[in-house]
Protein backbone atom coordinates (compact mmCIF):
# COMPACT_ATOMS: atom_id res chain seq x y z
CA UNK A 1 0.00 0.00 0.00
CA UNK A 2 1.40 3.42 -0.93
CA UNK A 3 1.42 6.51 1.26
CA UNK A 4 -1.81 7.82 -0.18
CA UNK A 5 -3.46 4.46 0.54
CA UNK A 6 -2.41 4.50 4.19
CA UNK A 7 -3.67 8.06 4.63
CA UNK A 8 -6.98 7.14 3.07
CA UNK A 9 -7.49 4.10 5.26
CA UNK A 10 -6.57 5.98 8.43
CA UNK A 11 -8.69 9.05 7.64
CA UNK A 12 -11.63 6.79 6.79
CA UNK A 13 -11.21 5.09 10.17
CA UNK A 14 -11.14 8.40 12.02
CA UNK A 15 -14.13 9.82 10.20
CA UNK A 16 -15.99 6.58 10.89
CA UNK A 17 -15.25 7.00 14.59
CA UNK A 18 -16.50 10.58 14.41
CA UNK A 19 -19.68 9.43 12.69
CA UNK A 20 -20.33 6.84 15.38
CA UNK A 21 -19.69 9.48 18.04
CA UNK A 22 -22.13 11.94 16.47
CA UNK A 23 -24.83 9.29 16.04
CA UNK A 24 -24.56 7.61 19.43
CA UNK A 25 -24.12 10.67 21.65
CA UNK A 26 -26.68 12.89 19.94
CA UNK A 27 -24.17 15.74 20.04
CA UNK A 28 -24.79 16.24 16.34
CA UNK A 29 -28.48 16.91 16.80
CA UNK A 30 -29.87 20.38 16.23
CA UNK A 31 -33.30 20.84 17.81
CA UNK A 32 -35.91 21.97 15.27
CA UNK A 33 -39.42 23.33 15.59
CA UNK A 34 -40.93 20.44 13.60
CA UNK A 35 -42.57 17.16 14.60
CA UNK A 36 -39.60 15.08 13.47
CA UNK A 37 -37.57 16.86 16.15
CA UNK A 38 -33.95 17.19 15.10
CA UNK A 39 -31.78 18.05 12.16
CA UNK A 40 -28.61 16.01 12.05
CA UNK A 41 -25.00 16.74 11.20
CA UNK A 42 -23.96 13.09 11.46
CA UNK A 43 -23.66 12.78 7.70
CA UNK A 44 -20.98 15.49 7.49
CA UNK A 45 -18.02 13.13 8.09
CA UNK A 46 -19.09 11.18 5.00
CA UNK A 47 -19.14 14.41 2.98
CA UNK A 48 -15.76 15.52 4.33
CA UNK A 49 -14.30 12.09 3.59
CA UNK A 50 -15.57 12.26 0.03
CA UNK A 51 -14.19 15.77 -0.49
CA UNK A 52 -10.78 15.20 1.05
CA UNK A 53 -9.93 11.66 -0.05
CA UNK A 54 -12.32 10.67 -2.81
CA UNK A 55 -15.51 8.66 -3.33
CA UNK A 56 -14.22 5.40 -1.81
CA UNK A 57 -13.60 6.98 1.60
CA UNK A 58 -16.99 8.70 1.36
CA UNK A 59 -18.60 5.35 0.60
CA UNK A 60 -17.00 3.63 3.58
CA UNK A 61 -17.90 6.39 6.03
CA UNK A 62 -21.43 6.48 4.58
CA UNK A 63 -21.74 2.74 5.13
CA UNK A 64 -20.69 3.28 8.73
CA UNK A 65 -23.27 6.03 9.16
CA UNK A 66 -25.97 3.77 7.75
CA UNK A 67 -24.99 0.92 10.02
CA UNK A 68 -24.82 3.19 13.07
CA UNK A 69 -28.22 4.73 12.45
CA UNK A 70 -29.58 1.25 11.80
CA UNK A 71 -28.26 -0.07 15.12
CA UNK A 72 -29.23 3.08 16.98
CA UNK A 73 -32.68 3.45 15.43
CA UNK A 74 -35.62 4.01 17.72
CA UNK A 75 -38.29 4.22 15.03
CA UNK A 76 -39.29 1.24 12.87
CA UNK A 77 -38.54 3.26 9.73
CA UNK A 78 -34.80 3.23 10.41
CA UNK A 79 -34.81 -0.42 11.46
CA UNK A 80 -35.20 -1.14 7.77
CA UNK A 81 -31.76 -1.44 6.13
CA UNK A 82 -33.19 -0.22 2.84
CA UNK A 83 -33.96 3.14 4.51
CA UNK A 84 -31.19 3.33 7.09
CA UNK A 85 -28.18 1.97 5.21
CA UNK A 86 -28.63 1.97 1.44
CA UNK A 87 -29.18 5.74 0.87
CA UNK A 88 -26.23 6.65 3.11
CA UNK A 89 -23.79 4.92 0.77
CA UNK A 90 -24.31 7.67 -1.78
CA UNK A 91 -23.73 10.74 0.42
CA UNK A 92 -19.95 10.81 0.24
CA UNK A 93 -19.87 9.47 -3.30
CA UNK A 94 -22.14 12.19 -4.65
CA UNK A 95 -20.26 14.87 -2.71
CA UNK A 96 -16.94 13.62 -4.13
CA UNK A 97 -18.24 13.43 -7.70
CA UNK A 98 -19.85 16.87 -7.57
CA UNK A 99 -16.64 18.27 -6.12
CA UNK A 100 -14.61 16.65 -8.90
CA UNK A 101 -17.07 18.19 -11.37
CA UNK A 102 -16.97 21.77 -10.08
CA UNK A 103 -13.33 21.71 -9.07
CA UNK A 104 -12.00 23.10 -12.35
CA UNK A 105 -14.74 25.70 -12.76
CA UNK A 106 -14.08 29.36 -12.15
CA UNK A 107 -16.62 31.92 -11.00
CA UNK A 108 -18.17 32.30 -14.44
CA UNK A 109 -18.54 28.54 -14.87
CA UNK A 110 -20.25 28.22 -11.49
CA UNK A 111 -22.63 31.05 -12.39
CA UNK A 112 -23.44 29.37 -15.70
CA UNK A 113 -24.28 26.12 -13.93
CA UNK A 114 -26.33 28.06 -11.39
CA UNK A 115 -28.35 29.70 -14.18
CA UNK A 116 -28.88 26.33 -15.89
CA UNK A 117 -30.10 24.79 -12.62
CA UNK A 118 -32.39 27.76 -12.03
CA UNK A 119 -33.98 27.38 -15.47
CA UNK A 120 -34.39 23.64 -14.89
CA UNK A 121 -36.00 24.18 -11.49
CA UNK A 122 -38.28 26.93 -12.83
CA UNK A 123 -39.37 24.57 -15.61
CA UNK A 124 -40.10 21.89 -13.01
CA UNK A 125 -42.08 24.35 -10.90
CA UNK A 126 -44.09 25.35 -13.99
CA UNK A 127 -44.96 21.70 -14.56
CA UNK A 128 -45.80 21.27 -10.87
CA UNK A 129 -47.78 24.50 -10.77
CA UNK A 130 -50.17 23.36 -13.47
CA UNK A 131 -51.47 20.62 -11.20
CA UNK A 132 -50.89 22.09 -7.76
CA UNK A 133 -50.43 25.87 -8.03
CA UNK A 134 -49.31 26.35 -4.40
CA UNK A 135 -46.56 23.75 -4.62
CA UNK A 136 -45.42 25.28 -7.90
CA UNK A 137 -45.13 28.74 -6.36
CA UNK A 138 -43.24 27.40 -3.32
CA UNK A 139 -40.89 25.44 -5.57
CA UNK A 140 -40.22 28.47 -7.79
CA UNK A 141 -39.63 30.69 -4.75
CA UNK A 142 -37.16 28.19 -3.30
CA UNK A 143 -35.35 27.96 -6.64
CA UNK A 144 -35.12 31.75 -6.98
CA UNK A 145 -33.96 32.17 -3.40
CA UNK A 146 -31.29 29.52 -3.91
CA UNK A 147 -30.08 31.18 -7.10
CA UNK A 148 -29.96 34.59 -5.42
CA UNK A 149 -28.10 33.11 -2.46
CA UNK A 150 -25.56 31.50 -4.78
CA UNK A 151 -25.04 34.77 -6.62
CA UNK A 152 -24.49 36.84 -3.48
CA UNK A 153 -22.27 34.15 -2.07
CA UNK A 154 -20.09 34.14 -5.19
CA UNK A 155 -19.71 37.92 -4.92
CA UNK A 156 -18.56 37.78 -1.33
CA UNK A 157 -16.68 34.54 -0.90
CA UNK A 158 -13.62 32.81 -2.25
CA UNK A 159 -14.57 30.56 -5.20
CA UNK A 160 -12.71 27.60 -3.67
CA UNK A 161 -15.02 27.72 -0.66
CA UNK A 162 -18.13 28.02 -2.81
CA UNK A 163 -17.09 24.83 -4.64
CA UNK A 164 -16.75 23.00 -1.33
CA UNK A 165 -20.11 24.35 -0.19
CA UNK A 166 -21.85 23.23 -3.37
CA UNK A 167 -20.42 19.72 -3.10
CA UNK A 168 -21.36 19.51 0.58
CA UNK A 169 -24.89 20.72 -0.16
CA UNK A 170 -25.23 18.10 -2.89
CA UNK A 171 -24.11 15.39 -0.46
CA UNK A 172 -26.57 16.52 2.17
CA UNK A 173 -29.36 16.73 -0.38
CA UNK A 174 -28.56 13.16 -1.45
CA UNK A 175 -29.09 12.03 2.12
CA UNK A 176 -32.43 13.83 2.48
CA UNK A 177 -33.85 12.85 -0.89
CA UNK A 178 -32.79 9.21 -0.86
CA UNK A 179 -33.77 8.50 2.75
CA UNK A 180 -37.19 10.10 2.38
CA UNK A 181 -37.60 8.57 -1.07
CA UNK A 182 -36.89 5.08 0.27
CA UNK A 183 -39.23 5.75 3.20
CA UNK A 184 -41.98 6.55 0.71
CA UNK A 185 -41.16 3.54 -1.47
CA UNK A 186 -41.21 1.23 1.55
CA UNK A 187 -44.50 2.87 2.67
CA UNK A 188 -43.35 4.28 6.02
CA UNK A 189 -44.32 7.80 4.98
CA UNK A 190 -46.75 9.25 2.48
CA UNK A 191 -45.44 11.52 -0.25
CA UNK A 192 -46.81 14.84 1.16
CA UNK A 193 -45.40 14.07 4.62
CA UNK A 194 -42.01 13.23 3.11
CA UNK A 195 -42.07 16.42 1.04
CA UNK A 196 -42.86 18.42 4.18
CA UNK A 197 -39.99 16.85 6.12
CA UNK A 198 -37.73 17.40 3.12
CA UNK A 199 -38.50 21.12 3.02
CA UNK A 200 -38.37 21.79 6.76
CA UNK A 201 -35.40 19.54 7.54
CA UNK A 202 -33.58 19.01 4.27
CA UNK A 203 -32.96 22.70 3.58
CA UNK A 204 -31.62 23.69 7.02
CA UNK A 205 -29.55 20.51 7.11
CA UNK A 206 -28.15 21.36 3.70
CA UNK A 207 -27.17 24.87 4.73
CA UNK A 208 -25.67 23.77 8.04
CA UNK A 209 -23.68 20.95 6.45
CA UNK A 210 -22.39 23.26 3.73
CA UNK A 211 -21.22 25.75 6.37
CA UNK A 212 -19.60 23.15 8.63
CA UNK A 213 -17.92 21.38 5.71
CA UNK A 214 -16.56 24.69 4.46
CA UNK A 215 -15.18 25.37 7.92
CA UNK A 216 -13.51 21.99 8.09
CA UNK A 217 -12.11 21.83 4.57
CA UNK A 218 -10.93 25.43 4.70
CA UNK A 219 -9.12 24.75 7.93
CA UNK A 220 -7.32 21.59 6.84
CA UNK A 221 -6.64 22.67 3.26
CA UNK A 222 -5.81 26.30 4.07
CA UNK A 223 -8.44 27.68 1.69
CA UNK A 224 -10.30 30.93 1.90
CA UNK A 225 -7.38 33.31 1.93
CA UNK A 226 -9.44 36.30 0.82
CA UNK A 227 -11.93 36.17 3.67
CA UNK A 228 -9.22 35.41 6.17
CA UNK A 229 -7.08 38.34 5.01
CA UNK A 230 -10.09 40.63 5.24
CA UNK A 231 -10.86 39.35 8.73
CA UNK A 232 -7.26 39.93 9.77
CA UNK A 233 -7.30 43.45 8.39
CA UNK A 234 -10.58 44.37 10.07
CA UNK A 235 -9.60 42.81 13.37
CA UNK A 236 -6.32 44.71 13.27
CA UNK A 237 -8.24 47.94 12.81
CA UNK A 238 -11.11 47.48 15.23
CA UNK A 239 -9.68 45.10 17.79
CA UNK A 240 -11.13 41.66 18.42
CA UNK A 241 -14.81 41.44 19.12
CA UNK A 242 -15.85 38.84 21.70
CA UNK A 243 -17.22 35.46 20.69
CA UNK B 1 -23.40 20.50 28.96
CA UNK B 2 -24.91 17.98 31.36
CA UNK B 3 -25.08 15.18 28.83
CA UNK B 4 -21.39 15.36 28.13
CA UNK B 5 -20.07 13.68 31.24
CA UNK B 6 -19.27 10.06 30.66
CA UNK B 7 -18.93 10.59 26.93
CA UNK B 8 -15.60 8.82 27.06
CA UNK B 9 -17.38 5.63 27.97
CA UNK B 10 -19.11 5.54 24.62
CA UNK B 11 -19.46 1.99 23.45
CA UNK B 12 -21.60 0.39 20.82
CA UNK B 13 -23.61 -2.38 22.37
CA UNK B 14 -21.47 -3.06 25.40
CA UNK B 15 -19.64 -6.44 25.48
CA UNK B 16 -20.88 -8.72 28.24
CA UNK B 17 -18.16 -11.18 29.27
CA UNK B 18 -19.72 -14.61 29.86
CA UNK B 19 -18.73 -18.20 29.22
CA UNK B 20 -21.44 -19.37 26.86
CA UNK B 21 -21.65 -21.38 23.63
CA UNK B 22 -22.57 -18.17 21.79
CA UNK B 23 -19.49 -16.37 23.10
CA UNK B 24 -17.28 -19.24 21.93
CA UNK B 25 -18.60 -19.26 18.36
CA UNK B 26 -16.35 -18.20 15.51
CA UNK B 27 -16.92 -14.46 14.94
CA UNK B 28 -17.28 -15.07 11.20
CA UNK B 29 -20.30 -17.27 11.87
CA UNK B 30 -21.84 -14.66 14.15
CA UNK B 31 -21.33 -11.72 11.80
CA UNK B 32 -22.55 -13.70 8.80
CA UNK B 33 -25.51 -14.92 10.81
CA UNK B 34 -26.50 -11.36 11.64
CA UNK B 35 -26.29 -10.50 7.94
CA UNK B 36 -28.61 -13.36 7.02
CA UNK B 37 -31.05 -12.43 9.79
CA UNK B 38 -31.16 -8.77 8.79
CA UNK B 39 -31.96 -9.79 5.23
CA UNK B 40 -34.65 -12.22 6.36
CA UNK B 41 -36.27 -9.68 8.65
CA UNK B 42 -36.23 -7.00 5.95
CA UNK B 43 -37.70 -9.28 3.29
CA UNK B 44 -40.28 -11.26 5.26
CA UNK B 45 -43.62 -9.65 5.95
CA UNK B 46 -45.65 -12.51 7.49
CA UNK B 47 -46.48 -12.30 11.17
CA UNK B 48 -45.81 -15.97 11.92
CA UNK B 49 -42.38 -16.02 10.30
CA UNK B 50 -41.28 -12.81 12.07
CA UNK B 51 -42.67 -14.03 15.38
CA UNK B 52 -40.72 -17.25 14.98
CA UNK B 53 -37.51 -15.29 14.29
CA UNK B 54 -38.12 -13.08 17.32
CA UNK B 55 -38.60 -16.12 19.54
CA UNK B 56 -35.44 -17.69 18.12
CA UNK B 57 -33.48 -14.51 18.93
CA UNK B 58 -34.94 -14.52 22.43
CA UNK B 59 -33.77 -18.11 22.87
CA UNK B 60 -30.33 -17.12 21.58
CA UNK B 61 -30.16 -14.27 24.10
CA UNK B 62 -30.88 -16.73 26.90
CA UNK B 63 -28.35 -19.19 25.49
CA UNK B 64 -25.70 -16.45 25.43
CA UNK B 65 -26.57 -15.68 29.09
CA UNK B 66 -26.55 -11.99 28.25
CA UNK B 67 -29.62 -11.33 30.32
CA UNK B 68 -32.90 -9.83 29.26
CA UNK B 69 -32.39 -6.88 31.58
CA UNK B 70 -29.40 -5.78 29.48
CA UNK B 71 -31.51 -6.00 26.31
CA UNK B 72 -34.39 -4.20 27.98
CA UNK B 73 -32.15 -1.36 29.11
CA UNK B 74 -31.14 -0.69 25.51
CA UNK B 75 -34.74 -0.65 24.27
CA UNK B 76 -36.41 1.19 27.13
CA UNK B 77 -35.39 4.80 26.32
CA UNK B 78 -36.92 4.45 22.89
CA UNK B 79 -40.17 2.94 24.06
CA UNK B 80 -42.36 6.08 24.37
CA UNK B 81 -41.49 7.23 20.84
CA UNK B 82 -42.17 3.78 19.42
CA UNK B 83 -45.54 3.56 21.12
CA UNK B 84 -46.65 7.00 19.95
CA UNK B 85 -45.55 6.30 16.37
CA UNK B 86 -47.26 2.95 16.28
CA UNK B 87 -50.47 4.45 17.68
CA UNK B 88 -50.38 7.14 15.01
CA UNK B 89 -49.88 4.54 12.34
CA UNK B 90 -52.68 2.45 13.80
CA UNK B 91 -55.14 5.32 13.72
CA UNK B 92 -54.16 7.11 10.56
CA UNK B 93 -53.69 4.29 8.09
CA UNK B 94 -56.41 5.06 5.55
CA UNK B 95 -59.13 2.40 5.57
CA UNK B 96 -60.11 0.71 2.34
CA UNK B 97 -63.83 0.04 1.89
CA UNK B 98 -63.52 -3.75 2.02
CA UNK B 99 -61.17 -3.92 5.03
CA UNK B 100 -62.26 -5.89 8.03
CA UNK B 101 -63.03 -3.38 10.77
CA UNK B 102 -62.06 -4.57 14.22
CA UNK B 103 -63.17 -1.60 16.23
CA UNK B 104 -65.22 1.45 15.41
CA UNK B 105 -65.45 4.17 18.00
CA UNK B 106 -66.57 7.60 16.88
CA UNK B 107 -64.33 8.73 14.06
CA UNK B 108 -61.72 6.10 14.92
CA UNK B 109 -61.72 2.94 12.87
CA UNK B 110 -59.28 0.20 13.67
CA UNK B 111 -58.82 -2.02 10.64
CA UNK B 112 -57.08 -5.35 10.37
CA UNK B 113 -54.49 -4.23 7.75
CA UNK B 114 -53.44 -1.32 9.96
CA UNK B 115 -53.09 -3.57 12.99
CA UNK B 116 -51.14 -6.05 10.88
CA UNK B 117 -48.70 -3.35 9.75
CA UNK B 118 -48.09 -2.33 13.35
CA UNK B 119 -47.53 -5.90 14.53
CA UNK B 120 -45.08 -6.53 11.67
CA UNK B 121 -43.15 -3.35 12.47
CA UNK B 122 -42.96 -4.28 16.16
CA UNK B 123 -41.77 -7.82 15.44
CA UNK B 124 -39.14 -6.59 12.99
CA UNK B 125 -37.89 -4.12 15.56
CA UNK B 126 -37.75 -6.72 18.34
CA UNK B 127 -35.99 -9.35 16.22
CA UNK B 128 -33.33 -6.90 14.99
CA UNK B 129 -32.76 -5.35 18.43
CA UNK B 130 -32.22 -8.79 19.92
CA UNK B 131 -29.99 -9.99 17.07
CA UNK B 132 -27.74 -6.91 17.21
CA UNK B 133 -27.70 -7.08 21.00
CA UNK B 134 -26.63 -10.73 21.02
CA UNK B 135 -23.86 -10.08 18.51
CA UNK B 136 -22.35 -7.05 20.23
CA UNK B 137 -22.95 -8.50 23.69
CA UNK B 138 -21.18 -11.76 22.95
CA UNK B 139 -18.33 -10.58 20.72
CA UNK B 140 -15.40 -8.34 21.59
CA UNK B 141 -14.66 -5.53 19.14
CA UNK B 142 -11.42 -7.23 18.11
CA UNK B 143 -13.22 -10.47 17.31
CA UNK B 144 -15.89 -8.51 15.44
CA UNK B 145 -13.23 -6.95 13.21
CA UNK B 146 -11.60 -10.35 12.66
CA UNK B 147 -14.98 -11.78 11.76
CA UNK B 148 -15.66 -9.09 9.17
CA UNK B 149 -12.18 -9.46 7.71
CA UNK B 150 -12.52 -13.23 7.55
CA UNK B 151 -15.88 -12.98 5.81
CA UNK B 152 -14.52 -10.53 3.25
CA UNK B 153 -11.41 -12.59 2.54
CA UNK B 154 -12.93 -14.56 -0.38
CA UNK B 155 -13.68 -11.24 -2.09
CA UNK B 156 -10.03 -10.17 -2.06
CA UNK B 157 -9.56 -11.94 -5.38
CA UNK B 158 -12.21 -9.65 -6.87
CA UNK B 159 -10.16 -6.66 -5.79
CA UNK B 160 -11.95 -5.89 -2.54
CA UNK B 161 -9.46 -4.63 0.07
CA UNK B 162 -10.66 -6.81 2.97
CA UNK B 163 -7.70 -6.11 5.22
CA UNK B 164 -7.91 -2.38 4.64
CA UNK B 165 -11.64 -2.32 5.42
CA UNK B 166 -11.00 -4.23 8.62
CA UNK B 167 -8.26 -1.72 9.46
CA UNK B 168 -10.72 1.14 8.95
CA UNK B 169 -13.02 -0.57 11.42
CA UNK B 170 -10.35 -1.14 14.01
CA UNK B 171 -9.03 2.44 13.75
CA UNK B 172 -12.59 3.66 14.27
CA UNK B 173 -13.22 1.47 17.31
CA UNK B 174 -9.81 2.23 18.78
CA UNK B 175 -10.13 6.01 18.51
CA UNK B 176 -13.81 6.32 19.36
CA UNK B 177 -13.24 6.74 23.13
CA UNK B 178 -10.39 9.16 22.44
CA UNK B 179 -12.58 11.33 20.22
CA UNK B 180 -15.26 11.20 22.88
CA UNK B 181 -12.80 12.60 25.36
CA UNK B 182 -11.71 15.23 22.85
CA UNK B 183 -15.31 16.24 22.21
CA UNK B 184 -15.82 16.59 25.94
CA UNK B 185 -12.86 18.91 26.36
CA UNK B 186 -13.78 21.00 23.30
CA UNK B 187 -17.32 21.38 24.62
CA UNK B 188 -16.01 22.43 28.02
CA UNK B 189 -13.52 24.83 26.51
CA UNK B 190 -16.26 26.45 24.44
CA UNK B 191 -18.57 26.56 27.45
CA UNK B 192 -15.89 28.30 29.48
CA UNK B 193 -15.70 30.93 26.74
CA UNK B 194 -19.40 31.53 27.21
CA UNK B 195 -20.79 29.45 24.37
CA UNK B 196 -24.54 29.26 24.75
CA UNK B 197 -26.32 26.18 26.03
CA UNK B 198 -28.80 24.42 23.79
CA UNK B 199 -31.77 26.72 23.44
CA UNK B 200 -35.38 26.02 22.62
CA UNK B 201 -36.44 24.60 19.29
CA UNK B 202 -37.06 28.00 17.73
CA UNK B 203 -33.51 29.27 18.19
CA UNK B 204 -32.47 27.59 14.98
CA UNK B 205 -29.47 29.66 14.07
CA UNK B 206 -28.14 29.77 17.62
CA UNK B 207 -28.38 26.00 17.94
CA UNK B 208 -26.76 25.37 14.57
CA UNK B 209 -23.93 27.73 15.48
CA UNK B 210 -23.43 26.01 18.81
CA UNK B 211 -23.16 22.61 17.10
CA UNK B 212 -20.79 24.01 14.48
CA UNK B 213 -18.54 25.59 17.09
CA UNK B 214 -18.13 22.24 18.77
CA UNK B 215 -17.82 20.08 15.69
CA UNK B 216 -15.51 22.05 13.42
CA UNK B 217 -12.60 21.95 15.93
CA UNK B 218 -13.29 18.24 16.39
CA UNK B 219 -13.03 17.66 12.66
CA UNK B 220 -9.78 19.57 12.42
CA UNK B 221 -8.43 17.58 15.35
CA UNK B 222 -9.50 14.35 13.64
CA UNK B 223 -7.65 15.36 10.50
CA UNK B 224 -4.49 16.22 12.42
CA UNK B 225 -4.54 12.95 14.35
CA UNK B 226 -5.11 10.90 11.22
CA UNK B 227 -2.15 12.57 9.51
CA UNK B 228 -0.01 11.73 12.53
CA UNK B 229 -1.15 8.12 12.62
CA UNK B 230 -0.59 7.68 8.86
CA UNK B 231 2.92 9.12 9.23
CA UNK B 232 3.65 6.80 12.14
CA UNK B 233 2.46 3.79 10.15
CA UNK B 234 4.56 4.78 7.15
CA UNK B 235 7.56 5.19 9.40
CA UNK B 236 7.06 1.60 10.58
CA UNK B 237 6.85 0.31 7.01
CA UNK B 238 3.21 -0.72 7.18
CA UNK B 239 2.24 -2.01 3.78
CA UNK B 240 -1.26 -3.34 3.99
CA UNK B 241 -2.60 -6.87 4.06
CA UNK B 242 -0.28 -8.35 1.47
CA UNK B 243 1.54 -11.41 2.85
CA UNK B 244 0.38 -10.73 6.38
CA UNK B 245 -0.10 -13.54 8.90
CA UNK B 246 -2.27 -13.61 12.00
CA UNK B 247 -1.61 -14.45 15.62
CA UNK B 248 -4.97 -16.15 15.93
CA UNK B 249 -5.79 -18.55 13.09
CA UNK B 250 -9.51 -19.05 12.74
CA UNK B 251 -10.89 -22.52 12.01
CA UNK B 252 -14.50 -23.56 12.00
CA UNK B 253 -15.02 -26.34 14.57
CA UNK B 254 -18.00 -28.57 15.38
CA UNK B 255 -20.11 -25.99 17.19
CA UNK B 256 -19.67 -23.49 14.36
CA UNK B 257 -20.99 -26.00 11.82
CA UNK B 258 -23.84 -26.76 14.21
CA UNK B 259 -24.68 -23.05 14.42
CA UNK B 260 -24.59 -22.73 10.63
CA UNK B 261 -26.93 -25.72 10.30
CA UNK B 262 -29.30 -24.19 12.85
CA UNK B 263 -29.22 -20.89 10.97
CA UNK B 264 -30.03 -22.58 7.67
CA UNK B 265 -32.90 -24.45 9.30
CA UNK B 266 -34.19 -21.22 10.85
CA UNK B 267 -34.07 -19.39 7.53
CA UNK B 268 -35.84 -22.23 5.71
CA UNK B 269 -38.52 -22.40 8.40
CA UNK B 270 -39.05 -18.63 8.33
CA UNK B 271 -39.43 -18.63 4.55
CA UNK B 272 -41.80 -21.61 4.73
CA UNK B 273 -43.90 -19.85 7.39
CA UNK B 274 -44.28 -16.95 4.98
CA UNK B 275 -47.03 -18.97 3.27
CA UNK B 276 -49.19 -18.69 6.39
CA UNK B 277 -50.89 -15.34 7.04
Amino acid sequence: MDDRGIRRVVLAGFLLALTLLLVFTRVGMIPMPTPAGNATVAHIPAIVGGLLEGPLVGLIVGLGLGFASFVNATVPMFKDPMVAIMPRLFIGVVAALVYAGVRRLDKRGLLAIGVAMLLLLLGASWQLGRERPIMGVIWAAVALAAAAALWFWLQREDVALVRVGIAAGAGSLTNTVLVLGMAVVRAYLTLPVAAGIGLTHGLPEMIVSALITIGVVAAVRNLGGRRRRQAKRSSAMSGRKGG
Amino acid sequence: MAGLEGLRHVSIGRYVPRDSPVHRLDPRVKVGGLGVLVMLVAVLSGISGLAMLTLAMLALTLLARIGLRYMWSSIRPALPIIIVLLLLQLLYTPAQPDDRILLAWGAIRLTWPALRLVIVALLRFAALMLAVGVLTGSTTSGALIRGVEGLLRPLVRLGLPAHELALVGSVALRFLPLLGEQLESIAMAQASRGLAETRGRWHLVANARRVAQTIVPLFVDVYRRSEELALAMQARCYNGGKGRTHLIEQHLVGQDWLALAALTLLAALAIWLQRLP
